[in-house]
């Protein structure tokens, strides 16, 4: 069982770097303004060397004036070794393919799981229950079901075209319903890397924690994320996280389904370093990895 | 400019739709079409087939095609689903093929899956990126390019500046939405499904959201309804507030500075609208669009905005009060419209919820429906 932990702050990275993990990741995955400059990314890449961790950068979704700073980036990483890069971007894939050493892996961003939608169960209710189904049967349940199980890379023409742009890994969120397909992945030669906790349920640019704290400009944006998270509740039942400009929900690991997941290759598990889980320390990561080797997961 | 003059693409979801708005301006229509019961597994993932926002038939769908090519205007549909599975590509396939059969002038696809499908077959139609594709730089455009697409619709979330530079350096030509129904999230991100969830979120009193004035209205999508907001350090209780919506509806007096980017095209969001508002919409962003072509892309302020009042009145008759009132309703929908005084507020709360708080498409883009007032929420906790 390998662990990657993910930051996008320096000061935490050297928490990561320190604890018993097996990689470090490092870099915004969701927002363009916390972007590292080059200087922090160096800073950050030095880092995982001094303390003998593999590197990987994390970026997000940019704009043409993120995608100037993202070659940079990219110029430094490809001189300094073969370093994996998550893109979340298109764009960001395509001028990746100039850079031999660095190696794509598709960021959740760009891997569809219609499983992550909330009520996905109940969605699912009312469409059998439509006239267009005459016959309410188990085999159609079943047959939904799987359909909404996947990611966009089980289609084959998906997957191949994703290869062939060199790309041997994907980011996914631990969500059980799909773990058959991301075993499909895994067989299909993806290096599959699963998001621990938080599960990504939508995202915007217009940044619903910036909005509230009052910001104003986006491009003068205070950061207040690198502390602050909004624990959302609606009447009906539903739980949401804020954290950023993205809504998660919380997806919590349990033993029976850690079994499931370990019989199929997973490359890595992913721990994000935020305030949700309160995991900011090397003491939480450390606590967090034994869970999951002892096959404990989440009390 | 250097560019030629925008083309508007109005939606359409019967044919006499198409006629309407083709005769207020339209240069292309774009729809979506109902897939036959049949297709059943594919009516697994998109939902029933029939809604408003789709062509009932194929048969419909070439009625129109024949009515727009007679009057010289292009026929666009829409097949942008954001993944593509093998248990759908056989459906996938017999829809693209009954679509391509009624010689429609392009299709609008969203996911690299589908896109394989439709070059598979060999259709010999123009290539358009969805948003779903979440065009947000030039290097994104560039690599749509290189798959075929020959026109890339952009995020909504980008700011007029972010456009220009993406248009300056673009080789295919590029879109946008102007009009109606701008998404608090990126869509091709975003899993608040909208389909199936009314009963589900009718079981609770609180599909509303907040307009600036701090009143409460009704909402329908669920990034705009109301959340209990709690801070995950200190766990203490914020107020609830519509925290998701960022909702925007239009551009309207953004649009010189929108024409002077240089996109070639302006898209009305509003498939699922009755044949009044699609018309509306189109006519007034034609007029606009003649007025701005005509002075260079300048307008003087003050002509501008006398212009946009006048063409307000028409908005308003079209997406105004009046409007649900003249829409043959059934009585229950009607009940339920007057119960809520929906009716009453709508364009108030159009005025309120968006106008005054500048919450336009390609603004700046961190305006919100409410003022958070810390010290209000602290009273509130307190007591």
């Amino acid at each position: 069982m390998r662990f990657s932990v993910q930051t996008d702050s320096v000061r935490l990275l050297k928490e990561a770097a320190k604890s018993r993990c097996d990689r470090v990741r490092f870099g915004p995955e969701f927002c363009e303004v916390k972007m590292p400059s080059l200087p922090e990314l160096q800073k950050a890449y030095k880092i995982a060397e001094k303390y003998g961790k593999e590197f990987v950068y994390v970026t997000p979704r940019v704009t043409d004036k993120g995608m100037r700073r993202l070659k940079e980036h990219f110029e430094f990483l490809n001189a300094a070794g073969d370093v994996s890069v998550v893109v979340n971007d298109l764009g960001a894939l395509r001028v990746l393919t100039a850079y031999p050493r660095l190696k794509p892996i598709l960021g959740r961003q760009l891997v569809y799981m219609p499983a992550r939608c909330p009520w996905l169960d109940f969605s699912l209710g009312e469409l059998l229950r439509h006239p267009g189904f005459v016959i309410y049967t188990k085999v159609w349940r079943r047959r939904s079901e799987e359909l909404y199980s996947q990611t966009n890379l089980n289609y084959d023409e998906t997957a191949k075209f994703f290869r062939g742009l060199g790309v041997r890994g994907v980011d996914v969120d631990w969500i059980p319903r799909s773990f058959n397909s991301l075993a499909e992945l895994a067989e299909k030669g993806f290096n599959v890397n699963v998001y621990l906790y938080l599960a990504i349920v939508t995202l915007t640019r217009k940044c619903h924690t910036a909005r509230f704290l009052g910001e104003k400009r986006l491009e003068k944006c205070s950061k207040p994320c690198d502390k602050r998270a909004f624990h959302l509740k609606h009447r009906v039942g539903l739980e949401f996280f804020l954290h950023g400009n993205v809504v998660f929900r919380l997806e919590k690991p349990s033993e029976k389904d850690l079994r499931r997941l370990l019989k199929f290759k997973i490359a890595d598990f992913v721990i994000t370093m935020e305030p949700v889980m309160k995991i900011l320390n090397r003491k939480r990561i450390d606590e967090t990895i034994s869970k999951f080797k002892s096959g404990r997961t989440l009390s | 400019m250097n560019r030629s003059k925008p083309k508007i693409m109005a939606p359409v979801n019967s044919l006499e739709g198409a006629s309407r708005v083709i005769s207020a301006g339209a240069d292309e229509v774009y729809c979506g079409v109902a897939l036959p019961t049949k297709y059943r597994s594919f009516i697994l993932y998109r939902g029933p087939g029939k809604s408003s926002a789709q062509l009932p038939s194929y048969s419909e769908l070439e009625k129109i095609v024949k009515y727009a090519h007679d009057e010289g205007v292009k026929v666009i549909v829409v097949v942008n689903e954001p993944f593509m599975s093998d248990k759908l590509e056989k459906e996938m396939k017999n829809h693209v093929a009954s679509i391509v059969e009624k010689e429609v002038d392009g299709l609008i696809i969203g996911d690299v899956g589908v896109l394989s499908v439709v070059k598979e077959m060999g259709a010999d139609v123009q290539l358009i990126a969805s948003t779903y594709f979440v065009s947000m730089n030039s290097e994104t455009v560039e690599f749509l390019r290189g798959l075929g697409f020959s026109r890339v619709v952009l995020e909504r979330h980008l700011t007029l500046d972010e456009i220009s530079e993406i248009v300056r350096n673009s080789k295919v030509d590029i879109e946008v939405f102007c009009y109606y129904g701008g998404c608090s999230n990126i869509n091709g991100n975003c899993y608040l499904y909208h389909f199936g969830t009314t009963k589900f979120w009718k079981a609770s009193s609180e599909l509303k959201t907040m307009s600036s004035g701090g009143r409460f209205v009704p909402a329908l999508t669920p990034c705009r309804f109301l959340y209990d907001i709690y801070d995950v350090n200190t766990k203490s209780y914020l107020g609830r507030w519509p925290i998701m919506d960022a909702f925007t509806i239009c551009s309207l007096c953004h649009l010189p500075a929108l024409i002077r980017t240089g996109v070639a095209g302006l898209k009305i969001v509003g498939r699922f609208l009755d044949v009044l508002k699609q018309e509306t919409a189109t006519r007034v962003i034609r007029t606009l669009l003649d007025k701005i072509w005509s002075e260079g892309g300048r307008l003087k302020r003050k002509s501008f905005h006398k212009l946009l009042s006048e063409l307000r009145r028409d908005l308003n008759y079209a997406f105004g009060p009046l409007s649900l009132i003249r829409q043959e309703a059934s009585k229950e929908r009607r009940r339920i419209h007057l119960e809520t005084s929906r009716l009453k507020n709508l364009h108030r709360f159009y005025q309120d919820t968006f106008c005054k708080p500048q919450r336009c498409f390609f603004a700046p883009l961190l305006n919100a429906p409410y003022k958070y007032e810390p010290s209000i929420v602290k009273s509130r906790v307190r007591s």
